[in-house]
This record gives C-alpha cells, structure tokens and sequence, in this order.
C-alpha cells in the first residue's frame, strides 16, 4: 500500500482495514500460527480491496468479524490446512486418497474393514522388534570380538544379553506408551532412530544369512575332500607313451585300488571283491591316446623288436595251421601284468 | 416455509462456480465475487470467495499475479492453469451428472404428488 497516494481516505480504510484484521485474526486464534498465518496471509491486500471497490464500512459490507472468521473456515475446508508448495500439496492430497482407497479395498483380504486397522494390531510387535533391534545394535557396538549372532551376547554372556534384551524391549514399549507426551522433536528423532534400526536390522539379518549360508557350504566341501572325486576313469601309459589295458592298481599292501565309476566297466573278481582293472572303458580312451599305442597284435612290426612276430606263427605250427592259438607271445613283453582280453 | 437455504447448496459448489468465473478471465478477489453475483449467486460471501481462492490456490490449481493499481491497492490477480481446468472438467461433470439425478428425482416426486 505504498502508491496509494491518489486514493481519497486512505488513512481511515487502512486503520479500518487492520481493526476488522485484527477481529477476525482473534476469532481464528484456536487454529494453530502456522494454519492461521496461512489462512490471513492475503487477507489484509483483500480486504483493501474491498475497502477500495465499496465506500461501505467493512463491517457493514462484510459483516461482524466472528460471521466471516465463520465463513473463512467454511470455505477453506480441511485442503485450506495442507501447507507447503500448491502443487506438491494437491499431489500429496490425491495419493493420500490413493492410500485411503487402497486401505479399504486391501482390508476384507485380511479379513478387517481395512488394511491399516489389521496393521494397528501389529504395532505392539514392533515395538518389540525395536528394543530386540536396539539390543542387537548395542551388542554389535560394544562386543566386537564374536560375529553378530541372534540372541544378544555380550562378553560371551548369554544372561548379560538377555538381561539387555529385556531392557530394551521394555524400554521400547515404555516409549510409544509415552509418545504423546513427548516433544515434537523427542518424536521426530525417535522415528529417525527407530529407521536407523529398521536399517541396521536388514543389514544385520542378510551378514547373518550370509554367514550360515556359507557355513554350510564349507561342511559340505569337508565331506567331499576327495581329490579323485571326478575321476572316471584311468588311463596307464608306458615309457613310449603306449596306452597299457588291463591294468589293475594296487596299493602299498596289495590291495587293489577302486577309482572312478565309469559304468561301462567290466569287473574281475578277485580276493572276493571286484576289482576293476585299466582303463574301464578302453573304447572311450582319449584319441592321441588310442593314435600312440597301436594294438600290438595287428601291427605285424611293432617297437618292441625282441617279441616274436606273427609271422613266426606258421613255421612253429606246421601240423596244425587251422589252429591260430599257439602265439600267445603276441602280447608286448613289458607289459607288467600281461592279461589280454 | 423455506426448505432449502441456497447459502448451503452454494458450500458445496462453491469451487465449481469460482473455477468457472476464473474460466472466463483472470481475477482478483473481489472482481470474483461481484462476477459470482451479477452471475446470480446473490447468497456468496466475501469470505467464502477468498477462503475459496486461498484452497484452490494451494491446492495447486490456481496462479497468482500482482497488478499494480494506479486508483488503489495492489490486486492479486488469480488465474487457472492447466490443473485448475483439468478439475474444473471434473467437477462440471460430476455437477451435470447430479443435477440431472436431482432433475430426474425432482420431476418424479412432482408426478407422485
């Protein structure tokens, strides 16, 4: 109102103006500063308005102040108290109604008028799960030596943890009891804290899964520690890299040694037991393998010169050439346990 | 015998008739009010009018501006934007849709009688 100077009466209306200001001001004082400031913050320019448009004294054209402190409230309804910026309050106000219809929809699912009346019944549980989480936190802080486990130790006591335990569930109840007595600000970081232990909670749950997760891998590596776990089969070379078949292990005692679990395998029994002899599957040897031990009975030089060859054959079986059984010399010399299949 | 106050039937379209004045052109307080009036809404209150436009306004439908006045005070000049007349569309709709349940009613309970 600083460019008001060609306006006759200024000085009265602007008087007039902040009296009837004043009265309606007083009518609204039960709502709190804030909503009120809120709601005359352009009460004074418009009603200097008024003022300007109509000669008529304000409370003539308007009425008495507690009529249109009445009126005001009327009009301004419950959406006149959503403070903050316009558009980030009409959003709020729609998702709050988003909210409210999810509430009652969602609730016949759980068997409640609506969702947030069954959730009413869980708040004492959490209250609960606060003090355990508090309990843990403290535990976690203080007692660094031994990994975070699910009851609170402390000093490797079970009984201190417990103690602590029931300490900070009662503690926690105790406060919610209390809440509506507490300062705006005693609220606020009690709902900060009760976030950071939500937090510290989830964090404290998954090291925890964690840890028996991996526990139990490390008892399974310990009963599968056999390094020949894989082992299908086994392939004897000799010195010229020639596949030996027919082999059979034995160990420092004698005994005879069983690896691998190839089905194929055909078993001799001796000592009572099968014992398998090498490899099990020759037909399946590798092929550089099967390439470097050329069969020694179809190769008619093989590297071994000493051994008689089948063309002997002939000249030793003169009465009976029908018979080809007489050469079983055919088989390499240093083969250590000759058996041929 | 007066069976129905107009000042409440007005409460509850009080948004509707404010949205719809500020459809035709931008306006300060009370140039919204003597619109709502020549109008024919004789009832409305001063009151209601700025209590109306502070709600719109903070409910993010509506934009203000400051027109200096050579004559007089500064007047604070509210404007729809595109929110305001998305919810003026809604709130027409819904006020034809029960204005014509009213109709039909109204002309139903004049047959019986």
């Amino acid at each position: 109102m600083t460019d008001d100077s060609g306006w006759t009466g200024t000085r009265d209306r602007t008087a007039e103006v902040a009296e009837y200001l004043a009265a309606v001001r007083e009518e609204l004082s039960d709502l709190a500063p804030s909503e009120r400031d809120d709601l005359l913050e352009d009460l004074s320019a418009h009603l200097t308005e008024v003022a300007a448009e109509d000669p008529t004294p304000l409370r003539e054209r308007l009425g008495p102040p507690a009529g249109y402190a009445a009126e005001l409230r009327a009009a301004t309804g419950p959406a006149g108290r959503a403070a903050g910026g316009a558009g980030l309050a009409a959003r709020w106000e729609r998702l709050q109604g988003d909210l409210r219809r999810l509430d009652v929809r969602t609730g016949p699912l759980l068997g409640y008028p609506r969702a947030s009346e069954f959730g009413r019944l869980l708040v004492p549980a959490w209250w609960v799960l606060r003090g355990y989480l508090a309990a843990m936190l403290v535990v976690a802080v203080l007692d660094r030596q031994g990994g975070l486990g699910l009851l609170p130790r402390l000093g490797g006591s079970t009984l201190v943890g417990l103690v602590l335990l029931a300490a900070a569930v009662a503690g926690s109840v105790w406060l919610a009891r209390r809440f509506t007595d507490l300062t705006r600000w005693q609220r606020r970081s009690l709902h900060l804290a009760s976030a950071f232990l939500v937090l510290f909670g989830l964090a404290a749950f998954v090291d925890v899964d964690a840890a028996r997760q991996s526990g139990s891998g490390t008892v399974t590596r310990y009963v599968s520690g056999n390094p020949f776990e894989d082992v299908q089969d086994i392939y004897v070379v000799d010195g010229d890299g020639r596949l030996l078949t027919g082999v059979t292990l034995l160990d420092q005692h004698g005994r005879p040694l069983s690896i691998g679990w190839a089905d194929c395998a055909e078993v001799r029994v001796r000592f009572g037991e099968p014992v398998p002899t090498y490899p099990r599957c020759p037909e399946d040897a590798l092929p550089w393998l099967a390439t470097a031990a050329p069969d020694p009975a179809s190769d008619p030089t093989p590297t071994p010169g000493g051994t008689p060859t089948p063309a002997a054959t002939p000249a030793g079986a003169p009465t009976s050439a029908a018979d080809p059984t007489p050469t079983p010399t055919s088989q390499p010399a240093p083969t250590p346990t000759p058996t041929s299949r | 015998m007066r069976c129905v106050d107009a000042s409440q039937l007005l409460k509850g379209v009080l948004d509707l008739a404010v949205l719809a004045v500020l459809r035709d052109g931008d306006g300060y307080g009370y140039d919204v009010l003597r619109r709502l009036r020549t109008a024919g809404l004789d009832e409305i209150g001063d009151a209601s009018v700025y209590g109306t436009l502070r709600r719109l306004f903070q409910a993010g439908y509506l934009t203000t501006y400051v027109v200096p006045s050579e004559a007089g005070p500064h007047r604070k000049y509210y404007a729809l934007n595109a929110a305001g007349r998305d919810q003026l569309a809604r709130s027409v709709k819904t006020w034809r849709g029960f204005a014509q349940t009213m109709d039909d009613l109204i002309a139903d309970q004049g047959v019986a009688a």
